[in-house]
């Protein structure tokens, strides 16, 4: 296996794969190496992320809570917002799959109900949220998605359409919104939601851009793209504190509206991550100005829990997840609801039944 | 908003036992804190802080690795981002008091989860009154803050049902005994006989009760007594055998002679004891041992031209005959007796105290059959050292003695102890329990704080570590009289009887001006 390991790992690095026909990508090259100098930008940075966890799920239905959070720092303090807008928005969703016999076709439903009616507004439509099941997007390969991936889409959703009321709201010129994940857009309708988001992001000079914790980009002779930058910094002797490495491929693609960037934002790290801006304002950014938003970045990017990743998507990562202790307070206010219809009760349980075995084996196992 | 009513800090969980409050970031909570939560509907709860510790958000490995970075000077360029929400302070609390319309209770509910709690402050505690007869400890203290509101317990109650004073060395005992005698001072109605081991009470050379403005309340007795003073004189004829077995340890056979001696002699058995005068039946070396014992313990002896002599002035076979009359007499008028027993070694403290309590307590008991009882002065006995007289060992050896039976039954007949010791645990537990009021000072020695816990009068079992670390003149004031157990801050005695005088003084220029004004009317 160790042989294995090493015939693979040792393959030359390569250069950024990308297989679309609308995708440029550039030769691994050491100019593309850039220095991120500390500097002292005093902008806004706004961290947006999302979570969810499933509440019951059958194959015909899943119920899930979804939190999206957002926090604001400027220098590295927290700064409350100064509209009424909520920091942290919390919503159950429930997809439920029909059958279409005159289409033939499993047909997605969501319906969301927010914990607050304050919410809504922040909410994506439930209309968007319907899905044929053989919407490309919400297909493995041939296969059907398991229900559970589209009732992410909801909070996919609301991650959008929150960031577009954070700018709107609490940003200003040169300010900054970082989301945690890719701008790529995966679902039908999602880009009604990223796009009101870019533009509300343009109008207000806001830069927009997104943080991936994990990436999945190959070289071309089937190494990680990450992995392969970090190999390259270190052949070139790259020696600065902080880099960037810009660019690694042009994309026209409407489904990604970003340009992607690889960087390092603290010397203590041995992490890089994958980083981009949305492509309609890196266009016009010099370097100097690029280098000046990844700064701000570097500069949120100290803590020692976590060296190299931005603190705001630190805290918004936990203030956004669902924990699972959580989930049980929830299952048992929706047991609690649906028990006052035995006979709802009775039907709900055979559906879930058919999936909850898993979960018995768990409890057996003490998992 | 007032400072001291802002939020210092939120509860985030614990039970009816302790009360885990999450600490404002700068707030400072210390240990022995008083807090309050502004409950529903007028209701007020007090907490106190039985223990503090750091809690993090952050994994203990970060922080270790982190601590590591920074000392070995790594990793400059990073740090804790927003360490006042991720490490912080959280103290135990325990509530101690209930106010519902300001009317104080046992606490039996729990507060409003996640309800925010601010300091003490003297308006919280406006229940605690002054007594009709006021005994000055000290004013509330929360931790190290003090508040501007004396606590006062009422003599007449507190003194008959035994005050006892824990303490290990320098941690104020002295101090707190002076502030309650200068307090008592100003009472009319307590006799208290004060034996004085070290000379310190009256104040010979400084500033100390002969100061107190109300001083003809005071009476000095010492073997080398100050102008206007009383010299300390005991005749021997007032020794009886009993006086002197309950604080010596006499075999049996010397327990005969003495009675022997006593029968034979009358009140002069000591004298020839002293003297040698052989009697019948006793042994000649059972004789000389008496009379070794008696020089030893009492310093008295013949000289060689056959003169009765006392080492330390004390003790005289003409002198001193109403001496012991004399000091009862003051008591039950009220006033403090101090008696410098600084020339004599323990035992005859002891001793000069049993004849002088033994007597009055013989006194009382006589007034409480004549049904005069209440008309008389309420009477307390300060007694140094208190095992040597309440110690188990001493009770198992020699039986009850004055001070115990005073202990057990002196609330009946209106007389109190007030104990003073640096091992609560070699006194039983059943004279503990007698004892109601318990002024805690600070206590290193982890046995005797759990003696302590075990016989205070409210539940300190949480408060172990607030004794172990109370600052010389901090207290903790445990008493069947008090609604809580109330730290408190003893002032510095020099302070407080100067401050006291200079307040006399003003009252006085005072009235001889409203005296003048009213004449020119």
């Amino acid at each position: 296996m160790v042989q294995k390991l090493e015939f693979s790992l040792g393959k030359q690095l390569g250069n950024p794969l990308f297989n679309f026909d609308d995708c440029k990508s550039y030769h691994l090259n050491k100019k593309n190496f850039h220095e991120i100098k500390p500097a002292s930008p005093k902008r806004k940075i706004a961290f947006v992320d999302g979570g969810n966890q499933e509440i019951f799920h059958a194959p015909n239905f899943s119920i899930q809570v979804n939190r999206v959070y957002f926090s604001m720092f400027r220098n590295n303090e927290r700064i409350l917002p100064k509209s009424d807008i909520p920091t942290k928005i919390e919503f159950i969703s429930m997809v439920s799959s029909e059958y279409d016999k005159d289409k033939k076709e499993v047909f997605y439903e969501t319906s969301i109900f927010p914990s607050l009616n304050d919410y809504q507004e922040y909410l994506p439509l439930e209309k968007d949220l319907s899905f044929s099941s053989k919407e490309r997007a919400v297909m493995l390969g041939m296969q059907r998605y398991d229900i559970e991936r589209v009732s992410s889409i909801a909070r996919r959703f609301a991650e959008w359409s929150f960031s577009r009321h954070v700018i709107q709201n609490e940003m200003e010129d040169d300010d900054m919104i970082v989301r945690d994940g890719s701008l790529q857009i995966s679902f039908a309708n999602e880009d009604k939601y990223s796009e009101e988001a870019f533009k509300a992001a343009q109008k207000e000079n806001v830069y927009f851009t997104g943080l991936s914790k994990t990436s999945h980009l190959y070289t071309d002779t089937g190494l990680s793209l990450i992995g392969s930058i970090q190999e390259f910094a270190e052949e070139c002797g790259i020696d600065h504190d902080l880099w960037c490495y810009y660019p690694i491929a042009d994309r026209w693609a409407p489904t990604h509206k970003a340009v992607i960037m690889i960087a390092k934002f603290n010397s203590c790290s041995d992490r890089i991550f994958r980083f981009e801006i949305l492509r309609e304002q890196f266009q016009k950014m010099d370097e100097y100005a690029i280098l000046n938003v990844l700064s701000s970045i570097a500069d949120n990017s100290k803590d020692f829990c976590f060296p190299g990743y931005p603190y705001g998507l630190i805290d918004a990562d936990l203030r956004a997840r669902v924990r699972s202790e959580e989930l049980d307070i929830y299952r048992t206010l929706i047991l609690s609801e649906i028990s006052k219809k035995p006979e709802l009760l009775n039907k709900f349980n055979f559906h879930v039944r058919a999936t909850d075995s898993h979960d018995i084996l768990n409890n057996i196992a003490g998992d | 908003m007032d400072d001291k009513f802002q939020t210092i800090g939120q509860i985030i969980g614990g039970g009816s036992s302790r009360i885990l409050i999450r600490e404002k970031d700068g707030s400072k909570l210390e240990l022995g804190g008083l807090l309050v939560i502004d409950d529903a509907d007028d209701q007020t709860l007090i907490l106190q802080i039985n223990d503090l510790e750091y809690r993090s958000l952050i994994p203990q490995s970060m922080h270790e690795l982190a601590s590591g970075m920074n000392l070995e000077g790594l990793g400059t360029n990073l740090e804790f981002m927003e360490p006042q929400l991720r490490n912080y302070i959280v103290s135990r609390s325990k509530a101690i008091l209930h106010l519902v319309d300001g009317i104080p209770r046992i606490p039996k509910t729990l507060p409003t989860y996640f309800n925010s709690v601010r300091h003490i402050t003297e308006k919280d505690l406006k229940f605690l009154t002054k007594p009709k007869n006021p005994l000055y400890l000290g004013d509330v203290r929360s931790g190290s803050k003090i508040l501007n509101l004396p606590i006062y317990i009422d003599a007449s109650e507190a003194i008959p049902h035994h005050i006892l004073i824990p303490a290990t060395t320098g941690r104020g005992k002295s101090n707190l005994v002076k502030v309650m005698l200068w307090s008592l001072l100003d009472l009319d109605n307590f006799g208290i006989l004060v034996l004085d081991p070290h000379d310190e009470y009256y104040g010979r050379n400084e500033l100390c009760l002969k100061d107190h403005p109300n001083n003809k309340n005071l009476v000095y007795y010492s073997p080398d007594a100050p102008a206007g003073t009383n010299t300390l004189v005991i005749n021997i004829k007032s020794i009886l055998p009993d006086h002197l077995k309950e604080i010596i340890n006499f075999s049996s056979a010397q327990n005969d002679a003495i009675y022997r001696y006593y029968n034979t002699f009358g009140n002069e058995w000591i004298i020839k004891i002293v003297e040698g005068v052989e009697i019948q039946d006793i042994s000649f070396k059972t004789l000389q041992v008496l009379k070794r014992k008696f020089d030893n313990i009492l310093g008295v002896y013949f000289d060689e031209l056959g003169q009765f002599q006392s080492r330390n002035n004390i003790f005289s076979d003409t002198a001193g005959k109403t001496t012991i009359k004399d000091v009862i007499n003051s008591l039950e008028d009220g006033k403090i007796v101090v008696i410098d027993t600084s020339r004599l070694l323990g035992d005859a403290e002891m001793l000069v105290g049993s004849i002088i309590t033994e007597t009055l307590f013989n006194r009382y008991q006589r007034y409480k059959l004549e049904g005069s009882l209440n008309e008389k002065p309420k009477i307390g006995v300060v007694i140094e050292e208190a095992p040597r007289v309440l110690g188990k060992e001493v009770i198992e050896a020699q039986g009850h003695n004055i001070y115990s039976t005073i202990a057990r039954e002196g609330r009946k007949f209106n007389i109190g102890l007030i104990a003073i010791t640096q091992l609560v645990s070699l006194i039983p537990r059943t004279i503990l329990a007698n004892i109601n009021t318990k002024i805690i000072l600070g206590n290193e020695m982890a046995q005797e704080r759990a003696e302590i816990i075990g016989s205070a009068s409210q539940d300190l079992s949480d408060d172990n570590r607030t004794i172990a670390s109370l600052d010389k003149g901090e207290a903790i004031v445990s008493s069947i009289f008090t609604k809580f157990a109330v730290p408190i801050q003893i002032p510095l005695f020099e302070e407080y009887c100067s401050e006291h005088i200079k307040e006399s003084e003003h009252q006085n220029s005072r009235s001889k001006r409203e005296d003048k004004n009213i004449a020119f009317i």
